[in-house]
C-alpha cells in the first residue's frame, strides 16, 4: 500500500462520510424511529436520553490506555425537548423561589461503565495493540472498569445538591495476574449544587472529569477533557439556547517539575521536607449555542472553548537557616534537585459543530483545536523538548477531527477521522517529536436481530515525523490498518446499545516504518501482519461521567 | 487571670483551693489551661541548668563506666533499629534504664558515673551500629537512641542527688564516617583493586579508609597519579550521614586527609616501610620509640591520621578548630552540668591542642559555676611516658593509668614480679627514686583540680585505674580466675588515684574483645549476691571508711622481684599516708597482696638472706586487718624497726589499720 495513496484515502473517505451523512440521514432516521421500539440510550456527542430521574444515562467513553492520562466519561448533553418541557416555565415560579433544576438525580444511585475481556494474538500470548498514534481504535484496548457512587438531594424550595464518587479500576485485574494490588484512582469525587437562584445557574467543587463530546470510535474527547481538583459552574439561558461553563482548578503532578522532595536528618532516621513545590493552574470555559429542532428533529448546537494553563514560577523553597550547609550538601549533590524551574504558561482556543436528529443516536460533529505552550502537552503532561528557557514556549498542538454515527433499524455506521500536528518547544526543526498523525475510521453494523449484530472495522492510521529515523538517516512513514469483524449480542438494536457482547477479530498490517517504532529486539519488528482475537464486554449502566 | 494562676497552681502540685463537685472538670479545664499558659514549664527544660561544684575531692571517687546502651533499658520508646542479638547493634538502654538503677550503683560503692557519649552519631556503618557514641555526626544533639536532653539532665540532676558525680565522655580527635575520598575520581565510594599483578603489585583500597599517605591521600587514576583526592561529604540522612554539625565542621580544610594510621603494632615495620629506618634498626632490639627517626614518624600518623573504622582526623591545630570543639563540648557542660570530661583518643590529637582546650574548658566550667572540673583522657598505650606526657603543664588533669593496667595484668595473670609495678610507679610518685625521670605532671594545673581543702592536686595523684574497659578484654576474658579478679580489685581501690570499675565487672562479665566485651548488663538481673559484687562493695566501703584509701600518699613497703615459688613471691605491700596536719595525727593504712596464683607468700626475704618487710609504724603499734571477716590471726603487732612478718595465702589481701 503506498502510503501517501492511503493517507489521501483516509481523508476522502471522511470527507465522504460528512458530505453524505446529512443529505439523507434525516429521512432515514424519521423512517427508523417509528419502528423502534425500545427507549434507545444512546451514547454520542449530540443527544443523550433522560433516566426516569431526569439524568443522563449515556455514558461512553473510557481511556485510551489504562493508565491515568485518559478519562472516562460522556458527551456534553444539550437538553432534549422532554428536558426542556419538564422544566418550569418561567415565570411560573413565585417570584421569590430559586429556579428548581429536576434533572438533579435524589436519592441513591449507583451507575457504572465498564469493559473487559480477554484475547490472544494467535500465537498463545495474550492480544496486543497495533495503534501507533496518539489516539488510537480502541477495540483492543485493556479491561477497564468504573463505579459511580452519588447522592441526591432536592429541598422543597428548589434547592438541590448532588454528590458523586466514581471509582475507576485499571487492567490488569487479579484474575488474570494473580496480583491482589489492584490500580484504582478516584475520577470523581465532587458536589454540585443548583435551585439557589432564580437563573439556571449549577456550581460545583471536588475532583471532576470535566469534559465535553468524545469520538466513541477513538475513545477520546478531542476538544476538552480535563482532570482537575477545583471548581466552577454552568449556566443555562431560560430558553436553553446558551450554555456557559466555566471552572478553575489545579493539579500537582508527582514529578520532579513539580514536586521535589529532599531527605533531612530526623530524630531517627530521615525525614523528608518539601524543597519545591507548584501546582498547574487551569482555568476553562466555554460556551455553546443550542439550535433546537431546526428543521424537523435536526438539531445543531456550536461551541467556542478556551483554556488557560500557568505554572508558577519552580522556586526552591528551605529554610533560611545554615543555607549554605544545605545547599552544598544536600542539594549540591543532586544536581537535579538545584535547577529552578521557570514560569510557564499555555492556552487552548477550540470550536465545535454538532449536528443531530437525522436519525436515533445520530450525529456529526466536527472538532478544531489549536494548543500551545503548557497546554500542548495537555493537563498531565510534562514537557519535554523545551525550550532553551525551560519552558514549553514555541510548543503547539492542532487538531482536526470530525465523527459521526447514523443508524437505522438495520444497519449502522459509525466513522471519524483526525489529523493532528504537534511541535514540541525545542528549536529542532528536525524532530522525531515534531510530526503530524491520523487516523480513519470506519465501523459499517448490520443489526441481524433486535439483539444480534455484525460490526466491521477499518482504521488506517499514519504519522509523519520531521525529523528522520537515527539508525537510517531516512524520513520515516509509518502507517498501520486494521482490519476487524465483531459479531455481538447487545441489550437491543443500534451501535450504543449497551451491554455489548462481542468478539473481535482483529488483523493489523504495519508497514515497516510503523514497525521500526516498536523497541529494540522487540519481535514484533519482524511481523507485518499481527493478530487479534478477542471476547469483550462493554457496558454504560447509569454511568454519570458528564460536565 | 486568678482563676488561671490557680489552674497552674494545681498543675504544679502547689495547693489549690478549687473543691466542690465540679473539682474534676475544673482539673481538666485546669490541665488545658496549664498547659496552653505555659504552666506546665515546658521551658524549664530547655532552660541551662544552674550548675554547683559537686566534688570535693576526685580521688574520693569510684568511677563506674557505663555504655549507656548495654547498661539498663528503661524507656521502651527510644528502643529505635535495636537488635539485641546483634552485637554490634543498639541494645537498648538508656538514660532512664541508668536513671532507674541508681541504687544498684550506689549499693556498690560507686560515687561517680563515667557515661559513653552522648552526641548524635553516624546510625550504622558497615552492618555496624553507632551505640557506643564514637561517631560523631552532631555535637550539638542528644543520640535520641538513649533519651532527650531533658532526660539527660534527670540523669546528672538524680546522680547528684545522690552525691554521684558524672562524667561525659567526649571526643576531638574525629567526627565518623561522614566523607569519602574519591581515589579514583568517579564521584561514588568504592572498593577497589589497583595494579597489574605484573608490573605492579595488586592492592585493595577502600575509599571509605585508605592508609596513611602523609602526603596526604593520593587519587589514582588507570593512567596513574592525579593529586590529592577529593574529599566528598555524604547525605545519608536515613543513617545520619550527612555532613557534621555544627556545620563549620563541614570544612574540607578541617580535617588532615591522610588516610588511616597504619602503624599498630607494627611501628619499626611501619618506620622502616617509610624509609625512616635501616634495616638494622628495624631487626635490632632497640625500642621503637627509642629510635628518633620511628618516634617522629609513628607519632605523625597517630596524630594526623584518620582513626581505624574511617573515622576523619579533624585538623585540632587550627585555632578556630579548637575554639569551635571548645564551644561544642563546653555547651554540653553548660546544659547538662557534667562534672568532668574523659575524653577518648588523646594521644591522637597533638599535644598542644591541649594547652588550649583544657583551659578553656575550665573556664567555661567554672564560669558556668563548676569548679573542679575533672579533665581526664584516654592514651591507649603502654609506653607510659607518652601517657603521662599528655598531664605535663597546662594539659589534662589525668589519664587512665594504661602503663599500669599492662603491669597488673602482668603481675597478676602472668606472675611478673610485684616489683614491676613498684618500678613504674616511681616515674610517676615523686622522691621514690631520686634517679627517675617524673613522667606524669607534678604542678596543678592551672585552675584545675582540686582537694577538699581547696589545695590543688598535681596529675600524678590523679591517675585513673582500671583493669579493663570497652576496647579491651575484660579481665575475666579467656581466664575464669574470679581471685584474680578479685586481687586486682583490692588493688585497684586501695592504691592512689582515681579507681575506675568496668560496667559488669561485679557481675563477672567476661568477654573478648570489642564487641564481645560490651555485654548486656541486664541479663544479670542486676543482682547482688555475687561474690565480685560483694567484693567491690566490701572494697568501697572500706576506701570510704579510711581516708588514707581515698587520699594518703603510697609509698612501697615491699615488692618481690621473685617469682613462682618464692618465698614472698607475688607479695606487693604499700602504705598509704594522710602526713600530720593541723595538730592531726598522721594517719596510716597497710595494704598487703599476695598476687600470687599459687604461691603462699611472705612479706620477708629472710631465706635469701634478707630481712622482714618494714613499715613506718612505731613497734609495738597493733595492727588489724579490715578487710574480709575478722580474723584473729590478723592481729598484728608491729616489731623492731616497723617490721610486720605476714604470710598471705594466695590470692589474699589484707588492709591493716592501727587498732
Amino acid at each position: 500500500m503506498t502510503p501517501g495513496i492511503t493517507r489521501v484515502a483516509s481523508l476522502c473517505a471522511v470527507a465522504l462520510v460528512l458530505a453524505w451523512v446529512p443529505a439523507w440521514a434525516p429521512a432515514a432516521a424519521q423512517a427508523q424511529s417509528a419502528q423502534r421500539a425500545d427507549p434507545a440510550p444512546v451514547h454520542g456527542t449530540a443527544q443523550a436520553p433522560v433516566s426516569p430521574q431526569g439524568a443522563s444515562v449515556a455514558p461512553s467513553g473510557t481511556p485510551a490506555t489504562p493508565d491515568t492520562s485518559a478519562p472516562s466519561g460522556t458527551p456534553a448533553t444539550p437538553p432534549t425537548a422532554a428536558d426542556i418541557a419538564a422544566l418550569p416555565v418561567a415565570g411560573a415560579d413565585t417570584a421569590a423561589s430559586p429556579r428548581a433544576d429536576t434533572s438533579f438525580p435524589t436519592g441513591f444511585r449507583f451507575g457504572t461503565y465498564g469493559r473487559v475481556g480477554f484475547s490472544g494474538d494467535l500465537r498463545g500470548a495474550p492480544g496486543r495493540t497495533t495503534n501507533m498514534v496518539t489516539h488510537g481504535a480502541r477495540l483492543m484496548e485493556g479491561s477497564y472498569a468504573e463505579t459511580d457512587l452519588g447522592y441526591g438531594i432536592r429541598l422543597s424550595d428548589g434547592f438541590a445538591v448532588r454528590v458523586l464518587m466514581t471509582l475507576a479500576f485499571f487492567d490488569e485485574f487479579f484474575h488474570f495476574s494473580g496480583n491482589a494490588t489492584q490500580a484504582i484512582a478516584m475520577r470523581n469525587l465532587y458536589a454540585e449544587a443548583s435551585g439557589f437562584l432564580k437563573t439556571d445557574l449549577k456550581v460545583w467543587v471536588g475532583s471532576r472529569m470535566y469534559r465535553g463530546d468524545d469520538i466513541y470510535l477513538l475513545d477520546w474527547w478531542p476538544l476538552d477533557a480535563l482532570n482537575t481538583l477545583g471548581g466552577g459552574f454552568s449556566w443555562d439561558s431560560e430558553n436553553r439556547a446558551w450554555r456557559l461553563q466555566a471552572h478553575v482548578g489545579v493539579n500537582r503532578l508527582k514529578d520532579g517539575s513539580m514536586l521535589r522532595t529532599v531527605s533531612v536528618p530526623s530524630t531517627y532516621g530521615a525525614d523528608t521536607i518539601t524543597l519545591m513545590e507548584r501546582q498547574r493552574i487551569i482555568a476553562s470555559a466555554k460556551v455553546t449555542w443550542f439550535g433546537h429542532k431546526l428543521a424537523g428533529d435536526l438539531s445543531l448546537k456550536v461551541s467556542l472553548y478556551g483554556e488557560y494553563h500557568r505554572l508558577p514560577r519552580g522556586t526552591l523553597r528551605y529554610s533560611g537557616d545554615y543555607k549554605q550547609y544545605f545547599e552544598e550538601f544536600a542539594l549540591a549533590q543532586n544536581p537535579d534537585l538545584m535547577t529552578v524551574l521557570p514560569a510557564d504558561d499555555g492556552g487552548v482556543i477550540g470550536a465545535q459543530i454538532g449536528l443531530w436528529g437525522f436519525g436515533p443516536d445520530s450525529h456529526v460533529n466536527l472538532f478544531a483545536r489549536y494548543a500551545w505552550g503548557l497546554a500542548a502537552y495537555g493537563e498531565w503532561g510534562v514537557p519535554w523538548g523545551v525550550a532553551l528557557d525551560r519552558t514549553s514556549s514555541g510548543a503547539k498542538e492542532f487538531v482536526l477531527a470530525a465523527s459521526m454515527n447514523w443508524e437505522n433499524h438495520d444497519f449502522g455506521l459509525m466513522a471519524t477521522s483526525y489529523g493532528r500536528l504537534f511541535v514540541d518547544a525545542d528549536r529542532n526543526r528536525y524532530d522525531l517529536d515534531d510530526y503530524w498523525e491520523g487516523i480513519t475510521v470506519v465501523r459499517p453494523a448490520w443489526f441481524a436481530t433486535t439483539h444480534f449484530h455484525v460490526a466491521a472495522e477499518v482504521s488506517h492510521q499514519w504519522k509523519v515525523p520531521r525529523g528522520i529515523g537515527p539508525n537510517d538517516n531516512k524520513h520515516h512513514d509509518p502507517q498501520v490498518v486494521q482490519m476487524s469483524l465483531l459479531p455481538a449480542l447487545s441489550l437491543g438494536r443500534g451501535m450504543y446499545r449497551r451491554p455489548e457482547f462481542r468478539v473481535v477479530y482483529s488483523a493489523s498490517w504495519l508497514n515497516a516504518d510503523a514497525r521500526n517504532l516498536f523497541p529494540k529486539f522487540d519481535e514484533r519488528r519482524d511481523r507485518a501482519w499481527q493478530h487479534y482475537l478477542g471476547v469483550q464486554v462493554e457496558w454504560w449502566l447509569d454511568s454519570s461521567s458528564y460536565p | 487571670m486568678v482563676r488561671i494562676t490557680r489552674m497552674c497552681a494545681r498543675a504544679e502540685g502547689r495547693p489549690a483551693t478549687t473543691r466542690g463537685p465540679c473539682a474534676g472538670a475544673l482539673a481538666l479545664i485546669a490541665l488545658a489551661a496549664a498547659a496552653s499558659t505555659g504552666c506546665f514549664n515546658a521551658d524549664k527544660a530547655g532552660q541551662a541548668p544552674k550548675l554547683t561544684t559537686v566534688v570535693k575531692d576526685w580521688r574520693d571517687e569510684v568511677v563506674y563506666q557505663v555504655l549507656i546502651d548495654r547498661f539498663a533499658n528503661g524507656d521502651a520508646n527510644n528502643d529505635q533499629n535495636v537488635k539485641p542479638r546483634d552485637a554490634a547493634a543498639y541494645h537498648g538502654g538508656d538514660y532512664q534504664g541508668l536513671i532507674d538503677r541508681l541504687d544498684y550503683l550506689a549499693d556498690l560503692g560507686v560515687t561517680a558515673l563515667w557515661i559513653s557519649p552522648v552526641v548524635k552519631n553516624v546510625e550504622e556503618d558497615a552492618g555496624v551500629a553507632g551505640y557506643h557514641g564514637y561517631w560523631a555526626q552532631d555535637f550539638t544533639e542528644v543520640n535520641p537512641h538513649f533519651g532527650d536532653l531533658p532526660k539527660l539532665r534527670e540523669l546528672v540532676d538524680k546522680a547528684h542527688a545522690r552525691n554521684m558525680k558524672v562524667i561525659l565522655d567526649i571526643v576531638t580527635n574525629h567526627i565518623g564516617q561522614l566523607f569519602y575520598y574519591d581515589i579514583n575520581r568517579n564521584g561514588q565510594p568504592d572498593e577497589q583493586l589497583m595494579g597489574s599483578g605484573t608490573s605492579s603489585p595488586i592492592t585493595r583500597t577502600t575509599e571509605w579508609d585508605p592508609d596513611f599517605d602523609e602526603r596526604g591521600v593520593q587519587s589514582f587514576t588507570s593512567l596513574g597519579p592525579s593529586g590529592p583526592a577529593p574529599l566528598n561529604w555524604v547525605w545519608q540522612p536515613e543513617i545520619d550521614r550527612v555532613p557534621p554539625w555544627p556545620p563549620e565542621f563541614a570544612n574540607d580544610d578541617w580535617y588532615h586527609k591522610m588516610g588511616r594510621v597504619t602503624v599498630w603494632g607494627r611501628e619499626k615495620q611501619a618506620c622502616f616501610d617509610a624509609g625512616r629506618i635501616t634495616a638494622a634498626e628495624r631487626d635490632s632490639d632497640a625500642y621503637w620509640g627509642a629510635l628518633a627517626a620511628c618516634h617522629d614518624y609513628v607519632r605523625m600518623q597517630e596524630m594526623l591520621g584518620d582513626f581505624p573504622g574511617g573515622l576523619k582526623d579533624i585538623k585540632t591545630e587550627l585555632p578556630e578548630v579548637r575554639q569551635a570543639l571548645i564551644d561544642v563540648y563546653a555547651t554540653w557542660i553548660e546544659q547538662a552540668g557534667f562534672d568532668g570530661f574523659r575524653i577518648d583518643t588523646i594521644k591522637h590529637v597533638e599535644p598542644d591542642f591541649w594547652r588550649t582546650f583544657c583551659p578553656a574548658i575550665r573556664q567555661r566550667a567554672a564560669a558556668a559555676g563548676k569548679d573542679n572540673f575533672l579533665i581526664f583522657g584516654e592514651a591507649f598505650d603502654g609506653d607510659d611516658e607518652l601517657i603521662g606526657s599528655f598531664t605535663k603543664d597546662d594539659m589534662l588533669d589525668s589519664v587512665f593509668y594504661f602503663s599500669q593496667k599492662f603491669v597488673i595484668d602482668d603481675v597478676i595473670k602472668n606472675g611478673a614480679p610485684t616489683r614491676r609495678l613498684e618500678d613504674l610507679w616511681k616515674t610517676r610518685i615523686p622522691g621514690q627514686d631520686a634517679g627517675q625521670a617524673l613522667h606524669y605532671g607534678t604542678n596543678p594545673q592551672p585552675g584545675g583540680v582540686v582537694d577538699a581543702s581547696g589545695t590543688p592536686l598535681p596529675p600524678w595523684r590523679l591517675t585513673v585505674n582500671f583493669l579493663d574497659n570497652h576496647d579491651l578484654p575484660r579481665f575475666l576474658y579467656q581466664n575464669q580466675d574470679r581471685p584474680g579478679l578479685h586481687i586486682a580489685l583490692s588493688l585497684l581501690l586501695t592504691m592512689d588515684g582515681i579507681p575506675c570499675v568496668y560496667y559488669g565487672t561485679e557481675q563477672d562479665f567476661s568477654g573478648g574483645n570489642d564487641p564481645a566485651n560490651r555485654e548486656d548488663l541486664w541479663t544479670s538481673g542486676f543482682a547482688r549476691e555475687g561474690e565480685t559484687f560483694a567484693w567491690i562493695r566490701q572494697l568501697t566501703g572500706l576506701r570510704q571508711q579510711l581516708a588514707p584509701l581515698r587520699r594518703g600518699d603510697l609509698k612501697v613497703v615491699w615488692s618481690s622481684t621473685g617469682t613462682g615459688t618464692a618465698q614472698d613471691a607475688g607479695i606487693l605491700a604499700y602504705e598509704r599516708t594522710i602526713p600530720a596536719a593541723g595538730g592531726a595525727p598522721a594517719e596510716t593504712v597497710l595494704v598487703v597482696l599476695n598476687t600470687s596464683a599459687a604461691n603462699t607468700a611472705e612479706t620477708s626475704a629472710d631465706q635469701a638472706g634478707g630481712g622482714d618487710m618494714i613499715t613506718s609504724f612505731a613497734p609495738g603499734t597493733k595492727l588489724v586487718n579490715l578487710l574480709d571477716e575478722p580474723d584473729p590471726a590478723d592481729d598484728v603487732t608491729v616489731g623492731t624497726g616497723g617490721s610486720v612478718r605476714l604470710r598471705l595465702q594466695p590470692r589474699t589481701t589484707k588492709v591493716f589499720a592501727v587498732r
